[in-house]
């Protein structure tokens, strides 16, 4: 009798596996679907900084997770050291479908490397490199440069703005000149003293300029070019406005007045999408302008005024319809004419050549 | 074996089945489920891909405007709008060229935020953008040097564009439209217009908002919805341009297609399957419970069988042993019929006669039968003569026929073969049992027996066709059926007066199937029933039968004559049998013949007599203590010195089972006489053997014969104690038994008294009363009440002081008495021999 029982609970447990075989069984017979998407990530820092490389990751990050891609990150990657190249050759092999390079100067360092992977998609964040599988991305920054100009211009007293900056190139000059456009259009006086550090991120080189800028140049308000918000810090300390980038510093007082910030995880979310949809690099760029939220002006301090803000949204308007920053006359600060009246500089020439600066800037030898 | 377990197995077994049937239901509704899915996705999958071609068309088709417009700016003076009627206006269509601050220099100045393709171009990219009032708006930036001055615009009223573009879906099965990012309807197809409303009805946001959950990852995506009865397959795609969208739906059918008809098909197949696993299931079960079952019957089936083996064993035992006595009285009985000459006694011997052979047939039967249940029966072939089986059976049934007052009609085909190869034995017994029976549920009318046969192409077999008829009873339809069955008795009330074992025709049918015939039964219940047996027999020689009636009833009758009547007193017999009566009855039947008998009790003595004298024949009883018939006969052919070896020798036997002819055959004899001993029979078999010159065939000689023996007995008065008339009656009647038996008595007298005197001397009880039972036994056999009374007496005294019952006084009782008792035994020794004398003289 016990034996009996022992073999009717036997089956039913037999009964039991069976079927839950045959459901999982079932249950597994998916369709043919791509298996997971990868992509990879380059970054120069660390993925834990709260400054450029952090934000990247960060969007990255959830764009990656909203989208169920799987993500591979190579930090600490130096520009110009060959390790570029290194980590997509990494990437490529740990099956990464989609590279994404966040460094300025990665793009251009890997030509040869990207010719190399005909069937990976490239997206680089700087303009100056295409390729068949390179498509470029970034925000329309100088927009909001130009609105933290005219918070620079109207806050000024020394009518003396600093700018401490990495290094020439057209992100960097596009940002100078719409901020100095910016300064312009409600200071006609004032000018801009840009620092070059050299680096994008150098705390020793970075408080050096600010330094430079405040004490040899009088300067009232700093603003910045880095990756890090060292010179923001600085700024505070001397007691002076500061204008950050990126994203928002924490921990400083009123007279950081705002931020030109990014929004990674939007573009990033539709980049790696385009990807996915099978669309990768049928761009050649990808430029996403205020009105898209990529690029912003961070929340105001108590000290910017009513009229500021004003001015603020009305200039926003203004670029809203078209009548964009790089609009109307515009002479270099040698005095040659970049821009006419009723013209408009296209992007290929923001992009790609924007190798002077507008009246107004004066570059620290 | 209680029902408990079997209920138990029972229960398992459903549990099994609803297990099983649960699970395949589980799966079959997954599988379903699974499979109604997997065609989705694949129709969703197809639908999108034609929404992706969709939107190609699209591209292509704004592509082209844009191109066309491109191409246009080089040849216009943006300003003065020189050359401006390059640009046809249309109805529906118009162009127009803005600054960079929005100013028109020709055509409409247009809202900068309503179509954000002006500020796409202003920063020197092509665009295209949607208006708040289905227009779509193609954009182109104008350079001035590097940079933009003017864009220059075309703006389509939708239903223009739409009637240019001219897309159909699914062969116009489907409907689609070109819609804004809001969902709003730019290019509405003339043909097959999309409702707008669809987009708000409860299941198709639901069914948007699953494709635009996929078109995050995804160009295009579709998703199943119904709605107004149909399901119906809406989808979405993107073009490129940003804002652009084309979306539709598809009826499921038209996408479907047959591939609908997979899931039927494999609901069909699955239910297929589990009919089949019903159907395995149920017949496992039913195999189990057969096994089961037949199991069981198995066992009860060997324990029947055992029982019935047991039966039939104590039956064949039984028979056996009960066939000795019968045989006894049966031979003693025909020694009564030859020699009385009483009318009331023969009257009573001819009803022993019938009873006891009666007795014999049923007991070979019974033995018959068991052969056959136990499957010992064997058929046994050689070659016969059918002419005198027939006359054989028909010799004796001839006579039953007569005695009931019914006629006994034989009809032989005359071109029958004489001589036959089968088991004769065994068809005389068919024959006798179907005409037995019929004779005896016959009361009126006649019996018919009809021999035919039918002969094959080459003459080497024939199936006899052997017809028995009667006019009796008959035989009901329903009872037909189980006739051949044992112990089968039809119509048991009315024929109680009838006796027989019901055996009869189940040997028969037997037999019958053993030679490979048939039986075959026609009856009308009331008139009669005719028995038709098929038998098979194969030919030997090439003689005919002829005309049965005149070659074998006559001859028969000689021959019976012959038999009956020939006397050969220079032959010898010698008569070998352990039992000293049947010696005397083989003595007495063949006393007519006045054959020289010497006789003797054991195989041995047998033997020593063959080396000493020769003998005509040699009658060799089978059953006897130390050496049987059979050694006998064997060392007897061994020996050099043995003067008979030449000679026939026939077994007596008991018995006489079928096969026991051949046996005997084969053991080296040349024939057999089964007991109870018939006198015509032994004569026969006798005469059979003996050499033709010994043999006087005397009529008269018989006649005087018989005619001497009548005996002149004295009476009572004159013998004193001897009472020859009863004693004679003891000995069947006959004077000569009588006779020899007084002399025997007187023969042993001198010893038997010389044996009682010592026994009592050494008071050896025992053996005295044995010894003295004997006397008594003797003492009666010749009639002599008187002495058999005295040692009554003393065998009862003798008896208690075996028994150790007052053994003194039972001493003295015989002390007394045995000196009275020898006197008179002395007495009746001197009478007998006065009267052996007397007879003698």
């Amino acid at each position: 009798m016990k034996n009996n029982k022992n073999k009717q609970y036997l089956l039913l447990i037999a009964a039991a596996v069976l079927l839950i075989a045959i459901i999982v069984f079932i249950f597994t017979i998916n369709l043919k679907e791509d298996s997971t998407a990868k992509v990879g990530l380059i970054i120069t820092g660390s993925v834990t900084d709260d400054g450029w490389n952090g934000m990247h990751y960060q969007g990255v990050k959830s764009a990656c997770e909203s989208l169920g891609v799987e993500l591979i990150v190579k930090e600490n990657v130096s520009e110009g050291t060959g390790r570029c190249a290194e980590a997509i050759d990494e990437l490529v092999s740990e099956g990464a479908g989609m590279i994404i390079l966040s460094s300025y100067a990665y793009p251009v360092e890997v030509q040869e490397t990207v010719g190399k992977y005909p069937e990976i998609s490239f997206y680089g964040i700087s303009a100056e490199y295409y390729a068949e599988n390179m498509t470029s991305y970034f925000g329309r920054m100088y927009q909001a440069r130009y609105l933290a100009g005219v918070v620079a211009g109207m806050k000024t007293e020394s009518d003396t703005i600093g700018y401490v900056a990495a290094m020439p190139n057209s992100e960097v000059n596009r940002g100078i000149n719409a901020f100095t456009l910016g300064v312009k259009s409600v200071n006609e006086d004032a000018e801009v003293v840009v620092v070059w550090t050299d680096e994008w991120e150098d705390e020793k080189k970075e408080l050096e300029a600010a330094k430079i800028l405040m004490e040899e140049k009088g300067v009232d308000v700093l603003t910045y070019h880095q990756n890090q918000h060292y010179v923001a810090q600085a700024a505070d300390e001397a007691g002076i406005y500061s204008i950050g980038y990126n994203a928002v510093a924490e921990g400083l007082s009123d007279k950081y007045l705002t931020a030109a910030v990014w929004d990674w995880n939007a573009l990033y979310c539709q980049i790696i999408r385009e990807y996915l949809q099978g669309k990768g690099n049928t761009v050649k760029r990808h430029w996403f302008g205020i009105n898209t939220g990529v690029v912003a002006l961070s929340e105001y301090s108590a000290l910017i005024d009513e009229d500021i803000i004003e001015k603020i949204e009305e200039a926003k308007a203004e670029i809203g319809e078209g009548n964009d920053v790089f609009s109307g006359v515009i002479y270099d600060n040698t005095g040659k004419i970049r821009c006419d009246e009723g013209e408009l500089i296209s992007d290929e020439i923001l992009l790609e050549k924007m190798d002077w600066f507008v009246d107004g800037v004066v570059i620290y030898e | 074996m209680s029902k408990k377990p079997e209920i138990k197995v029972m229960k398992n077994n459903i549990w099994v089945i609803a297990v099983s049937f649960l699970i395949l239901i589980v799966v079959c509704i997954a599988m379903w489920w699974k499979m109604q899915d997997i065609i989705d996705v694949q129709m969703e999958h197809q639908v999108a891909q034609q929404g992706k071609a969709l939107s190609g068309i699209v591209n292509n088709s704004f592509g082209e405007e844009l191109q066309l417009l491109s191409d246009i700016t080089a040849l216009i003076d943006m300003e003065t709008g020189k050359l401006k009627d390059i640009l046809k206006e249309e109805e529906g269509v118009s162009y127009g060229v803005l600054r960079i601050n929005g100013e028109a220099t020709y055509g409409e100045a247009l809202d900068v935020s309503e179509y954000d393709g002006i500020v796409e171009s202003l920063h020197g990219n092509d665009a295209v953008s949607c208006g708040d009032d289905s227009s779509v708006l193609f954009t182109v930036p104008v350079y001035s040097g590097e940079n933009v001055k003017y864009v220059l615009y075309k703006l389509y009223d939708g239903d223009v564009l739409a009637e240019k573009l001219d897309i159909s879906c699914y062969d116009g099965k489907g409907v689609c439209a070109v819609i804004d990012i809001n969902g709003q309807i730019l290019l509405q197809m003339e043909d097959a217009p999309l409702d707008s409303a669809l987009f708000y009805a409860e299941d198709c946001t639901k069914a948007y908002a699953s494709i635009r959950d996929k078109m995050n990852i995804n160009s295009a995506a579709a998703s199943v919805c119904k709605v107004e009865g149909e399901n119906r397959l809406f989808f979405a795609s993107e073009t490129e341009y940003s804002g652009v969208y084309i979306t539709g739906w598809v009826p499921e059918e038209a996408v479907a297609g047959d591939i609908g008809l997979l899931i039927p098909l494999v609901l069909w197949c699955f239910g297929l399957l589990w009919l089949l696993l019903v159907i395995v299931t149920i017949y496992l079960l039913g195999a189990e419970k057969k096994a089961r079952e037949s199991d069981e019957l198995r066992q009860a089936k060997q324990i029947a069988e055992e029982a019935n083996s047991a039966k039939t064993n104590f039956l064949a035992n039984m028979s056996h042993e009960i066939r000795t006595p019968i045989n006894a009285v049966i031979g003693m009985n025909e020694m009564i019929i030859r020699e009385s000459t009483d009318e009331a006694i023969l009257e009573y011997a001819g009803n022993i006669d019938i009873a006891g052979h009666s007795l014999l047939s049923i007991i070979n039967d019974i033995l018959d039968f068991s052969k056959i249940e136990s499957g010992k029966m064997e058929i046994v072939c050689e070659e016969y003569k059918l002419g005198e089986l027939l006359n054989d059976v028909v010799t004796m049934m001839e006579l039953k026929a007569k005695q009931k007052n019914l006629g006994f009609e034989v009809d032989v085909c005359s071109d029958l073969p004489e001589v036959l190869y089968g088991d004769d034995m065994r068809i005389k017994q068919i024959l006798l049992n179907l005409l037995n029976n019929a004779v005896k549920y016959t009361s009126a009318g006649k019996v018919g027996l009809n021999i035919k046969g039918e002969k094959d192409e080459a003459a080497e077999s024939i199936n006899l066709i052997m017809e028995i008829k009667d006019t009796g009873i008959g035989i009901r339809e329903e009872d037909i059926e189980g006739l051949f069955k044992h112990f089968q008795r039809l119509d048991l009330e009315t024929n109680r007066d009838i006796e027989g074992t019901g055996l009869g025709l189940a040997i028969t049918h037997n037999l019958v199937k053993m030679m490979g015939g048939e039986i075959k039964v026609q009856s009308v219940y009331g008139e009669g029933s005719t028995f038709t047996v098929y038998l098979p027999q194969s030919i030997r020689g090439k003689e005919c039968l002829g005309d049965f009636v005149k070659n074998y009833r006559n001859s028969a009758g000689r021959l019976k004559k012959y038999a009956n009547a020939y006397v050969a007193p220079d032959a010898s017999v010698l008569v070998v049998d352990d039992n000293q009566i049947n010696l005397q009855v083989v003595k007495n039947l063949l006393k007519k013949t006045r054959l020289n008998i010497t006789t003797c009790m054991s195989g041995k003595q047998a033997l020593e007599l063959m080396c000493k004298n020769r003998y005509d024949v040699i009658l060799l009883d089978h059953m006897m203590p130390g050496m049987d018939g059979i050694q006998t006969l064997k060392k007897s052919k061994e020996m050099p010195e043995n003067k008979n070896s030449d000679i026939a020798v026939i077994a007596l036997t008991a018995n006489a089972v079928s096969g026991a002819k051949e046996m005997y055959l084969e053991a080296g004899f040349s024939d057999y006489v089964s007991k109870p001993i018939v006198g015509t029979i032994l004569e026969e078999k006798i005469a059979k053997y003996l050499p033709e010159e010994k043999i006087i065939l005397t009529e008269e000689e018989t006649k005087t014969e018989t005619q001497e023996t009548e005996p002149v007995l004295p009476t009572q008065d004159e013998a004193g104690l001897i009472d020859y008339e009863t004693g004679k009656k003891y000995c069947g009647d006959s004077l000569e038994m009588y006779a020899e038996i007084l002399k025997m008595f007187c023969q042993q007298y001198e010893k038997k008294k010389a044996d009682l005197e010592r026994f009592l001397n050494e008071k050896n009880w025992n053996d005295y009363t044995v010894l003295i039972h004997s006397t008594k036994t003797n003492a009666l056999n010749i009639g002599s009440k008187s002495l058999a009374d005295k040692c009554l007496e003393l065998e009862k005294a003798g008896k208690s002081i075996r028994e150790g019952v007052d053994t003194e006084s039972n001493i003295a009782f015989i002390s007394e008495h045995h000196e009275d008792a020898m006197n008179m035994y002395s007495k009746v020794m001197r009478e007998a021999m006065d009267f052996l004398a007397k007879q003698e003289g």
